[in-house]
């Protein structure tokens, strides 16, 4: 053993750059291995545990008085599971508007006073101010790490087209009421603050419930909420089912969770492309070194060393490489951590701690050690087959000569170039190494370059991705009013596009409760998200979403059952879409189809499109004069969406930005790597070629003329294979979440740039070290 | 004398490495004729490789200046000096330092190549070179691992020979090789020096110092010793007596 150790280290002496730059590849890879899985492995447990310890409730339902019946405290304190209840009185406001972020955000809005000691999600501040004042309020924390609120803060809330002004005296932490992507937010106000509140609103209407409860298990909570609009809201009023606020401890975690783990699914994703990139590096290293030590080894084996002893050695090296790589990789994830955790908290409103965390440390440094383990003993398998004499009086020669490629005597060019093209043809196999080491490095660059691309760039393709409609006003009716002469008198209006009706709904499908998006004039939406058939014309069709048809194993053709109220009814599926907005459980479908489940349904909303050059405020102003009475909201999306989408869109804008980054430093190390063990290579020959008489110039000519073929074919190759499966690839890692078909825009310029860049920094490269040789005399050379 | 190829003024050459300092030649003044055939003898590490490769543009010298022809060649870069020498230096080495991944007649070619443009000439030249050396076409697309020590040796000959150099040299070209082969080897240099060609030969082995016109003896740095043979003739006893006295004087 002792005799392998100092072979592994000599040979890591010998090669101390090298050896140098594979570590720190090998580190840069264990970090984000180890950061993925930390986030993909952690994320949600610690969603999972921190609810336990705000003793959260699972399920929730927040309303105005108008709205609440009896048996909705019945059904919330005495269904099967439920171990915790709780019924308080609230403000509610059933569309409160406030800045958030570089837009404006408008929800329902919950108000909670503190002054009473709860059970069930106490208030649990995570900063607050010391000094009390009559109009205090305490804001979910996404408020400060999305919204970019921070204490003592001045807090607006329009409701109504009126401002009330509020002072933030603290950030809560609340599972359901605490997030801005579930359709409500909870806040929290002292006694003081309440009253006066109450006072200055002076309107019954705003009177609400807030129902919670605790069940012995999360898993219920969904069937909890779905229940409760089937079997108690549907079976009372008509209409109330839309002004019930419901939220499910399911939801939330898949809702508050999703950042993280679309960033987790980015980093290991491209992590493994950089471990996959170690590892072709590894192999090449092996090969080299086996060909450039070949006399070592053949004095070795004379001397009695067994293959196994050799092998050993080799594997030995580089083991200690990956496993120096990967512990430092990992501690330094440790640290990756915390703003790791600030970036998602943007979108989820949580706090993750993460402590050390040995299930996800130990599967990143059992991956790349055994991936290790694996390609080296394969890559230097051939050391078995070789004869201590043919090792010794071959030296470097073990090509296997079958051809003399590209006589000098009669291939046309220059000397120079004729010898750089017996270069590349002799050492085939290297330059194919090389090829697939630039594809994949390349790949990883095109990987980097689309994401950044389409998501910092020009998010069209993200949100696309993400499947929102973006209108430039969502209005909501009043109950009652016939929306189809009011989209006429739009559409008259000044700077409007198209108007037409797009509903939400609800619905149930297999028992899961399934977002249903009700509309006639499918054709004009601007994100048509269908990607296989068509969405629905008839009364009897459906399209659904293509995560869904994948759980139900349907497809364009079959039929389905959808609930709606109490009938069920039978639907034909036209096409299938994606979208990862309600993580891929949603459907459309036409007016007539939802009547045939429900006679009574009307629309109740309508997407408006205005010209560019149209100010939104001043249309929704005008909007409100003109039919202020027919309308009960009007949402201006594109202010929406930069609140909303913005959080998404930043968090993976950094990922984005900090994965082209290391791309762009792993290129230069992998090229650096490569360029001098080819050089290394090619010492003696230069040596002797020094000798009879090129100069440095020719030699560096040769170089890279011999080179720079080898990384051009491969940056184009990587490229290529880039560009065409970029897109599927993406639609992979996220087809969980119900992304079926991406079609993120592939800057062709951008990556011709690349591929350029990477021809330059190897041409760079290849001049630096090559200028190295210019100092060395003739001799040295060749006797070294 | 204009006859004076090669000179050297107070030539030196020190090594340092891990703080010593070793001074391989001291003050060397040398003076090489044109056409010469001269051999430089030595103990082992008494400086005869250092010696050549500083003669040769190989390797710069720590002081002093070398002169070929009347150029004062130590003054030059390293690029000059390669250009430098694939006009006026052929080399043949003892451990050959042929391209490994070239075949024969590629090796010579790519030497060759580096003066004359012409394809055909020189590689008709070459093939007549080969042929010279005893080496047949089916040698020609040979690689170096698949040649004998003599073979490859000769090979390295031809590359030396390829620009018709003013000065050949060669570093112990017998050291890797049988007797048989030896001689071949020897025999050729000869034949070249008789065609006008200078040689400058470093050498353990008499016999192949018996081939020199005048034998120099390097030791501590400097040449203590000369001894004159005249022009070789083969089976010359006399000559050999000569030799072997000058060497047992130098203390061999
Ligand atoms: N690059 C170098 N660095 C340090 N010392 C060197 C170097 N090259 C040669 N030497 C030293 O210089 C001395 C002379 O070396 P050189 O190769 O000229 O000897 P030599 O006379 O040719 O010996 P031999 O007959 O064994 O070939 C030796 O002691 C050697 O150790
Ligand atoms: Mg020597």
């Amino acid at each position: 053993m002792n005799k392998i150790w100092m072979l592994s280290l000599s040979n890591i002496r010998k090669s101390k750059g090298a050896s140098f730059s594979l570590l720190i590849v090998i580190t840069i890879a264990a970090i984000l291995l180890s950061l993925g899985l930390l986030t993909s492995l952690n994320f949600k447990k610690a969603f999972d545990n921190r609810a336990a310890e705000l003793n959260s409730a699972h399920v929730a339902a927040a309303m105005n008085y108008g709205s609440y019946q009896e048996q909705f405290d019945t059904y919330f304190s005495t269904y099967t599971g439920v171990i915790d209840t709780q019924k308080e009185e609230i403000i509610f406001l059933s569309s409160a508007k406030y800045a958030y972020g570089s837009g404006e955000l408008a929800f329902p809005a919950f108000f909670i006073n503190t002054s009473k000691a709860k059970e069930l999600s106490p208030l649990t501040l995570a900063e607050k101010l010391d000094e009390v004042s009559g109009r205090d309020i305490y804001v979910p924390y996404i408020l400060q790490s999305g919204g970019g609120y921070e204490l003592s803060d001045e807090f607006i809330i329009n409701y109504r087209d009126k401002d009330y002004s509020f002072r933030i005296a603290g950030f809560t932490e609340d599972i359901l009421l605490g997030s801005t992507n579930l359709g409500g937010v909870g806040f929290h106000l002292p006694e003081e603050s309440y009253i006066n509140f109450q006072n200055e609103l002076n309107d019954d209407t705003t009177n609400g419930i807030l129902l919670q409860s605790r069940l012995d298990n999360t898993n219920k909570s969904d069937e909890m909420i779905t229940n409760f609009q089937k079997n108690v809201i549907l079976k009372g009023q008509e209409g109330i089912a839309s002004s019930v606020w419901l939220c499910s401890y399911s939801a939330a975690k898949n809702i508050r969770t999703q950042t993280a783990t679309i960033g987790a699914t980015i980093i290991i994703a491209f992590s493994l492309i950089i471990v996959l990139v170690s590892l072709l590096v590894i192999k090449f290293r092996v090969n080299t070194s086996i060909e450039d030590g070949m006399a070592d080894i053949g004095a070795l084996k004379s001397l009695g060393y067994t293959s196994h002893q050799i092998i050993s050695s080799i594997v030995l090296q580089f083991m200690l490489i990956a496993f120096t790589g990967a512990i430092a990789g990992i501690l330094v994830s440790y640290l990756g951590v915390v703003p790791l955790s600030n970036m998602f908290s943007a979108q989820t409103g949580l706090i993750w701690k993460q402590g050390l965390d040995l299930q996800s440390s130990a599967l990143c440094f059992i991956l790349i050690l055994f991936s290790v383990v694996i390609i080296t003993p394969f890559s230097a398998r051939r050391i078995k087959k070789l004869h201590p004499i043919i090792a010794l009086r071959c030296g470097a020669t073990t090509h296997t000569f079958k051809k003399n490629h590209c006589p000098l005597d009669r291939t046309k060019g220059s000397l120079n170039f004729v010898l750089s093209l017996k270069n590349i043809l002799a050492n085939v196999k290297q330059n194919i190494m090389i090829v697939i080491i630039v594809s994949a490095v390349c790949f990883a660059s095109v990987f980097g370059l689309v994401m950044y691309y389409n998501i910092v760039i020009n998010d069209k393709a993200f949100i696309d991705m993400v499947g929102v409609e973006m209108c430039s006003i969502a209005l909501s009716t009043v109950e009652g009013v016939d929306t189809a002469p009011l989209i006429e008198n739009i559409k008259k209006m000044d700077g409007v596009r198209k108007a037409f009706n797009y509903n939400y709904g609800s619905v149930t499908i297999n028992d899961e409760s399934v977002q249903a998006y009700i509309s006639d004039d499918l054709a004009l939406l601007d994100n048509n998200q269908i990607y296989e058939g068509r969405y629905p014309k008839y009364n009897n069709e459906i399209s659904i979403n293509g995560s869904m048809a994948k759980k139900y194993e349907k497809s364009v053709g079959d039929t389905i059952l959808v609930k709606f109220g109490s009938n069920e009814i039978e639907y034909l599926i036209t096409g299938l879409s994606q979208g990862m907005s309600f993580m891929g459980r949603d459907i459309t479908i036409t007016l007539d189809g939802v009547k045939q489940m429900k006679e009574s349904y009307q629309y109740n909303s309508i997407n408006i499109y205005l010209e560019d050059d149209i100010d939104v405020k001043n249309f929704i102003s005008e909007l409100n004069q003109r039919y202020g009475t027919k309308i009960t909201a009007s949402i201006n999306m594109k202010d929406m969406a930069s609140s909303q989408l913005g959080a998404y869109s930043s968090i993976v804008a950094i990922i984005a930005s900090i994965i082209l980054i290391i791309t762009g430093f792993v290129v230069v190390l992998i090229l650096y790597l490569v360029i001098k063990a080819v050089l290394i290579r090619f010492r003696k020959d230069f040596g002797i070629q020094k000798a009879i008489g090129f100069t440095t110039f020719q030699l560096m000519t040769q170089t890279t003329l011999s080179f720079l073929p080898v990384v051009f074919i491969g940056a184009i190759l990587g490229s290529l294979i880039g560009s065409i499966y970029i897109n599927t690839l993406i639609s992979i890692l996220f087809k969980e979440m119900g992304v079926m078909k991406v079609s993120f825009i592939v800057p062709t310029l951008w990556i011709g740039l690349m591929c350029f860049g990477i021809c330059v920094i190897s041409y760079v490269v290849s001049m630096l070290v090559s200028w190295r040789i210019r100092k060395i005399s003739a001799y040295l050379l060749m006797v070294e | 004398m204009s006859d004076i190829i090669l000179k050297s003024k107070m030539l030196s050459k020190t090594f340092s490495s891990g703080g010593f300092q070793q001074h391989v030649l001291k003050n060397l003044n040398l003076e090489i004729n044109k056409g010469d055939y001269t051999v430089i003898m030595g103990s082992s590490g008494s400086g005869k490789s250092t010696l050549l490769y500083a003669l040769s543009g190989m390797d710069k010298p720590t002081l002093g200046e070398i002169y070929f022809g009347d150029q004062e060649i130590s003054k030059y870069s390293n690029d000059k000096l390669a250009i430098f020498r694939r006009k006026n230096c052929g080399f043949v080495f003892q451990q050959i330092y042929l391209i490994n991944t070239m075949s024969v007649l590629d090796n010579c070619l790519a030497s060759g190549l580096l003066i004359n443009k012409n394809k055909r000439e020189v590689t008709k030249k070459a093939k007549e070179l080969l042929i010279q050396v005893g080496l047949t076409e089916s040698d020609w697309h040979k690689f170096p691992s698949q040649l004998s020590g003599g073979e490859a040796q000769r090979v390295g000959i031809v590359r030396a020979l390829i620009n018709s150099p003013n000065v050949v040299f060669a570093d112990e070209p017998t050291g890797a090789l049988n007797s048989a082969s030896s001689k071949d080897v020897l025999d050729l240099l000869t034949e070249i020096n008789n065609k006008g060609q200078g040689i400058l030969m470093v050498t353990h082995d008499i016999k192949s110092a018996r081939r020199g016109s005048r034998i120099l003896y390097l030791k501590d740095g400097v040449i203590c010793g000369e001894c004159l043979l005249g022009k070789y003739v083969s089976g010359d006893k006399q000559r050999h007596e000569k030799l072997t006295s000058f060497l047992t004087e130098m203390g061999w």
